[in-house]
């Protein structure tokens, strides 16, 4: 079995130790008979990635995202809120173009469910420390991404006086970039990216490990150092309400920029002289 | 084989033969001497079956090279006379395209150098792509095709039952292309019922139809075939190698897309069977697949068989490929075993001569026109004279009109007209016998025309004598000019300088004007290069000092300027490499600034434009310097165009490895070409 497929084992097998393993779930909670689900929210999340290269196998990865949500009053209308500030940062290095380990702090700011509300900070910092695996494999002319994300948060709520607390989050991502006008995908490429996250999360406070599964749907353009992409995701997880469920419907909008610093580039066709 | 196992077996040599016969001349001497004679003979039969032999090694079949294993005995002057069983085998790569290879399977039976019995025939081409080698394992795909064919014959001649299949292999699967069942060969002409079907697309493609015991086409033929992307329909009508009708449909829509009777034909064939048939009969020769009743090559009896005949064409060229006297080396059918048949027409005394003189009266009219069209010294100076000018054009008019003349007039010099009913012919009429031709031709800056009027007679009553009275009309208004032209140039081309010029310059003009045609070998940007130039500096450009060189009265003022014309000339055949080399030079340019770059967010890798801003500054410079060629009339700035172009790449070639990032933020998409340039170094 090929390293992939050992891993997709092991992801599985912690999935299930994780999911039925009595000594993560909560003591004292309040089971309601019905699930709950709550009506859909709407969100806004813009981000900007970099991955800047420094030398062959060491690369600087930074991620900024503005997030927003829908107002308290219209759940509808996506930009309502300020929701997040969220900055990644990290060093990738690239064991070959299929394989490679990103690691570094994260730096979020999450702001007021209730803006102007004296009970709640407008914003509190969430630090985290993360490191990810990355595999691609190629299915004919598509490529498809495997992604393993592991986050140790230092988070809190907005409430005045909240306490932080600390909890791991594991996730994995499948995505498929799909070109459409090209044979594989090359520069100036236009193309569809379905994908499929799903988030756990472990610590002392958490009653439920699931946390939420993301489908996001994402057409996207290659152009030179770019990538432009963006689309509709789905989410659905539990809320802090036992029982209780939410899900958004989130518009994406992406920007993807890379750049090589190394000063050794050199063309592909050495021998040539006019 | 008996033969074959005396052969092996015993004697090998002519010696060994003389040595086994020495002890009968005792014998012989107890006969009287005719029968000594016969005895002899007797005797002597076997030495041909004895001095038999085999050869083994290269040997040509059909002109294809490959090995040879077969018997022979030696003829006269020791040439090989194949006897016996006979082998071929052929296996060779392509030398153009070396993931082509063929192969050749011969088997059957010679007897006196002619086939005999059964004849099996294999031939294969395979296409061998090589896709990746992975682990010293290689991935590659063959693409093949293969004809089999099992062939009787009688006396060198197909005669016999025959079956022939064709079959691809692609993606790993051999599929039927196309085949054709026991069809029955008789004395060399197919016979009895005849199904070929191909298959195309998924769908089936055939011809279905009769022959006659002598293998004319008799009865309902269908052909079904694939034409300018129509599924067609052609249902034929034939009787005893008379075609009568043919009816095309669209299968798709259903559509009749023609429909032609031969009336004439029919209407021939019935006083034919009642005894009725005046000035012609039933002619016994055999003729090919086209029937022809009298209709020249773009009437529509004649154009309505093409597709159809196409398809039956390509069936036996592929079954006949093997017998040269049905098909050449270079794969052209040129003998059919399927027959139509046609009425031959008597001719009088008289006509019998025209048919005999008029080809050679109208070569001679022809080789006039064509060496006067050809004529330097009347092409440089037609500007001349207003007189002049017409001639020219005249002799260029006439030499197109001839051409026209040529598939009659072979008709009459093979005298195959006498299978033509010149009632068809005249009916459909000959657009070439025209009453009025106009000539159109410029003198100065004017365009002129003048009229020549002809003589029709009537065709239907005195076809050939019609004929030959146009071609003497055309002999006359020829023979006119042409003493007038001879009149006019005599004293020009009395100097041999200037005769030896203007030679030079119309040879190396008709040199040109070929080199600088656009051709399919070229792409878009050389094409169209050569164009601007064709039209601009060996058309308009060498017409301007050509109309001066006719008007100059001087011979040292017209020496030079014919100068000045082979200049120009010479100068356009030393571009012309450099010519084409501009656009295979740009294609290495944006090669050479694309560089291998991974994308960290597909994780994939590509080719990438590199330096992009500097690129598209010289695709700018470089479409700009294009134009300026295509644009050019001074044939001198040429050279200058294209050293321009030069200077771009090499200056290009020099930049991919420099640090030009300064240089890179200084250049935008609005900047004039002279600031590009300037910012180049150019």
């Amino acid at each position: 079995m090929n390293l992939i497929g050992r891993l997709g084992l092991i992801g599985i097998g912690l999935f299930t130790l994780l999911a039925f393993n009595p000594s993560y779930s909560q003591g004292e909670i309040f089971i309601p008979s019905e699930k709950i689900n709550l009506p859909a929210t709407t969100e806004s999340w813009n981000g900007l990635y970099l991955k800047l290269r420094m030398t062959d196998k060491w690369w600087w990865y930074q991620e900024n995202h503005y997030r927003r949500r829908n107002s308290i009053d219209n759940r509808s209308d996506f930009i309502g809120r300020m929701s997040q500030f969220y900055n990644r940062f990290g060093f990738t290095y690239l064991f070959t173009d299929n394989f490679e380990v990103t690691f570094g702090p994260t730096l979020v700011w999450n702001f007021s469910p209730d803006p102007g509300n004296p009970e709640y900070l407008e914003s509190v910092l969430e630090p985290r420390f993360w490191h990810q695996w990355l595999f691609t494999q190629a299915v004919g002319s598509v490529k498809i991404l495997h992604q393993f994300r592991f986050e140790h948060r230092f988070k809190r709520g907005n409430n005045v006086g909240a306490e932080y607390q600390y909890t791991d989050r594991w996730r994995y991502k499948i995505t498929a970039y799909i070109p459409l006008n090209k044979p594989r995908m090359e520069n100036k490429t236009f193309f569809i990216a379905p994908s499929n996250e799903f988030f756990f999360e472990t610590g002392k406070e958490v009653w439920n490990i699931f946390e939420e599964n993301r489908v996001y749907t994402a057409i996207g353009y290659t152009y030179n150092n770019y990538m432009f992409f963006g689309g509709h995701m789905w989410t659905y997880g539990p809320t802090n309400l036992p029982g209780t469920y939410r899900n958004r419907h989130i518009i994406r909008l992406n920007v993807m920029y890379t750049i090589d610093f190394r000063q050794n580039r050199r063309p592909i066709t050495r021998d040539f002289a006019f | 084989m008996i033969f074959g196992f005396v052969t092996k077996n015993r004697f090998k040599t002519l010696n060994n033969i003389i040595y086994f016969l020495l002890p009968l001349e005792d014998y012989m001497k107890s006969f009287s001497m005719k029968k000594k004679v016969l005895l002899i003979l007797f005797l002597l039969s076997p030495l041909f079956l004895f001095s038999q032999q085999i050869y083994k090694g290269e040997y040509s079949f059909n002109g294809l090279s490959g090995e040879g294993n077969f018997e022979f005995v030696e003829g006269e002057g020791n040439k090989m006379i194949k006897q016996g069983e006979f082998s071929f085998l052929r296996k060779e790569r392509d030398p153009q395209d070396k993931t082509k290879f063929y192969r050749t399977e011969v088997n059957g039976v010679y007897e006196q150098d002619k086939k005999t019995g059964v004849w099996e025939y294999q031939d294969e081409m395979h296409k061998v792509t090589l896709n990746d080698i992975e682990d010293f394992k290689l991935f590659y795909d063959i693409n093949s095709q293969q004809i089999k064919l099992k062939a009787n014959y009688k006396n060198g001649i197909p005669d016999g039952r025959w079956i022939f299949e064709e079959n691809e292999f692609r993606d790993g699967k051999l599929n039927r292309k196309s085949q054709a069942d026991d069809f029955l060969f008789r004395n060399g002409s197919i016979q009895g019922k005849f199904q070929y079907k191909s298959f195309v697309d998924n769908k089936t493609h055939f011809i279905r139809g009769e022959l006659n015991r002598d293998g004319f086409m008799n009865g309902e033929w269908t052909f079904v075939y694939q034409d300018k992307g129509k599924l067609i329909s052609e249902i034929r009508n034939y009787e005893n190698g008379f075609l009568l009708g043919v009816v095309k449909r669209d299968l798709e829509s259903d559509e009749t897309l023609e429909e032609v009777v031969f009336f004439q034909t029919i209407k021939k064939l019935n006083l034919v069977n009642n005894n009725e048939n005046k000035g012609f009969r039933v002619s016994e020769d055999k003729f090919g697949i086209l029937f022809n009743d009298g209709s020249l090559s773009g009437s529509e009896q004649f154009t309505v068989q093409n597709s159809g005949n196409g398809f039956i064409k390509e069936f036996l060229t592929s079954v006949l490929r093997y017998d040269g006297q049905y098909v050449t080396q270079k794969g052209e059918l040129v003998d059919y075993p399927i027959h139509t048949k046609k009425f031959v027409f008597e001719l009088s005394r008289a006509q019998q001569k025209i048919v005999e003189d008029l080809p050679s009266k109208f070569d001679r009219l022809q080789t006039t026109v064509r060496d006067y069209s050809e004529r330097n010294a009347l092409n440089l100076n037609r500007q001349k004279s207003d007189t002049l000018s017409f001639a020219h054009a005249f002799f260029q008019f006439q030499a197109k009109k001839l051409l026209e003349f040529s598939e009659i007039i072979n008709l009459l010099r093979t005298k195959e007209i006498q299978y033509y009913d010149l009632e068809n012919l005249s009916e459909e009429g000959l657009a070439f016998l025209t009453e009025r031709d106009v000539v159109e031709f410029s003198f100065e800056d004017g365009q002129y025309t003048r009229v020549l009027e002809y003589e029709v007679g009537d065709l239907r009553k005195s076809f050939y004598e019609s004929l030959s009275s146009y071609v003497s009309q055309m002999e006359q208004k020829t023979s006119e000019l042409k003493n007038f032209v001879d009149k006019s140039l005599s004293r020009i081309e009395r100097d041999e300088d200037l005769r030896a010029i203007q030679n030079q310059i119309q040879t190396k003009r008709g040199e040109l004007g070929q080199k600088f045609q656009q051709s399919e070998d070229y792409d878009e940007v050389t094409n169209d290069l050569l164009k601007g130039i064709h039209v601009n500096i060996l058309g308009s450009g060498f017409d301007k000092l050509n109309e001066r060189y006719a008007k100059e009265e001087n011979f040292d003022g017209k020496k030079e300027i014919a100068r000045v014309m082979l200049d120009l000339l010479n100068e356009m055949d030393n571009q012309y490499s450099p010519l084409v080399r501009v656009s295979k030079d740009a294609g290495q340019l944006d090669e050479l600034y694309m560089e291998e770059v991974f994308n960290p967010f597909t994780f994939t890798r590509y080719d990438q434009r590199a330096k992009n801003r500097l690129y598209e500054s010289s695709e700018k410079l470089l479409d700009y310097y294009l134009d300026g060629i295509k644009a050019e009339t001074e044939y001198t700035e040429i050279k200058n165009w294209l050293n321009k172009i030069n200077k771009l790449f090499e200056r290009m070639g020099e930049l991919r490895e420099a640090d030009t990032r300064n240089l890179e933020r200084r250049i935008n998409r609005r900047l004039s070409v002279s600031k590009i340039e300037s910012l180049l170094e150019l």
